[in-house]
């Protein structure tokens, strides 16, 4: 079995975690602390546009993540994350969590304009 | 465990505005949506899934009119709402905006693996995209024969089932989001999701890390 790899997280990560309850944050905090090589491997990519994250599935919550190892070759320049570092990508950048949906409901707070983000 | 949402259909109706061009509400989609099952379910194939009853202006399905206000308000549509004679009331005529073509362009890959099913669409917007509402509901009472059944609109009794695509059995062809685009297309069409998951990605660009989560 091969090591545990080292795991970073973004703040926008940090943030919406301490939305989520308790005992789900110790569950998923513990799984992102004992992933390897192998497993991260595993985990499914997004499609289309967001091919280039894969994600976690943990209880009802997907989890945004790269494995740097993984990301460099095809998709560093899609991300151009500030810590990119050839020297080393054996580790994990966590990026977002969501709760998965049970409906597709309007949006309960201001309306965003997706056409004006970009990546 | 959370339920999972028809998501296929919501891309079934964007895509049908985007390539009708033109604004319409809803009871233009439901007709339009109703060839397009029945078509399919002809050829042995499944798209949109929606049951279609039998409701006295033709076949329909009440989350038509929700799924077009679910995505009018995630902006996915624009809403403009247009008063009728007919029914001394205001009603909403969605049509497609940046976000539609947008979306769509970022599942252009799901759409080709699916073009087959897509492009049956296509030929249905290019013979019926003039036609209003009550055009279509009229040519659909004009069918000698259509539905489950295939039998005519007057054949099938109000509030009966004229067509439930997932009742196929072993269709050759069926639209359907495997896990991994279910999971992108649920980002996709949630703003806030795909705004949280900008965010990350933002504090990646800007170095806004940590390596402690508590």
């Amino acid at each position: 079995m091969s090591d545990v790899l080292p795991v970073i997280y973004t703040k926008n990560f940090q943030y919406n975690f301490k939305q989520i309850p308790e005992k789900d944050q110790k569950r998923i905090e513990y799984d992102l602390t004992h992933i390897n090589k192998q497993d991260i491997l595993r985990q499914g990519r997004f499609k289309g546009e967001l091919n280039y994250l894969r994600k976690m599935r943990n209880g009802d919550f997907r989890i945004f993540l790269t494995y740097c190892a993984d990301c460099y070759e095809e998709f560093r320049n899609k991300i151009n994350c500030a810590i990119c570092d050839s020297e080393n990508l054996e580790r994990i950048i966590v990026f977002f969590i969501y709760p998965r949906k049970k409906l597709y409901q309007p949006r309960k707070f201001q309306q965003i304009d997706i056409a004006k983000i970009e990546f | 465990m959370a339920q999972r949402i028809d998501y296929e259909n919501y891309i079934f109706i964007l895509y049908l505005f985007n390539r009708l061009k033109v604004g319409g509400g809803r009871m233009r989609t439901a007709k339009l949506l109703y060839l397009l099952e029945d078509d399919l379910y002809r050829n042995n194939m499944i798209g949109p899934t929606y049951v279609m009853k039998r409701y006295p202006m033709g076949p329909y399905n009440p989350e038509i009119a929700s799924d077009l206000k679910n995505l009018g308000d995630n902006t996915f549509l624009k809403v403009k709402p247009v008063y009728y004679d007919k029914i001394d009331d205001f009603a909403d005529v969605y049509s497609c905006n940046r976000n539609t073509t947008k979306f769509l362009k970022s599942i252009e890959e799901l759409l080709e693996e699916n073009s087959e099913i897509f492009e049956k669409l296509d030929s249905l917007v290019d013979i019926y995209a003039k036609k209003k509402g009550e055009e279509l509901k009229d040519l659909i009472y004009s069918l000698k024969s259509t539905g489950r059944n295939q039998v005519s609109i007057n054949d099938y009794q109000e509030q009966t089932v004229i067509i439930n695509p997932k009742n196929l059995s072993n269709p050759k062809l069926r639209f359907y989001l495997d896990e991994d685009w279910y999971d992108t297309v649920e980002v996709l069409l949630n703003p806030d999701l795909y705004y949280g998951l900008q965010q990350g990605i933002i504090d990646a660009q800007k170095g806004r890390f940590t390596n402690e989560l508590s």
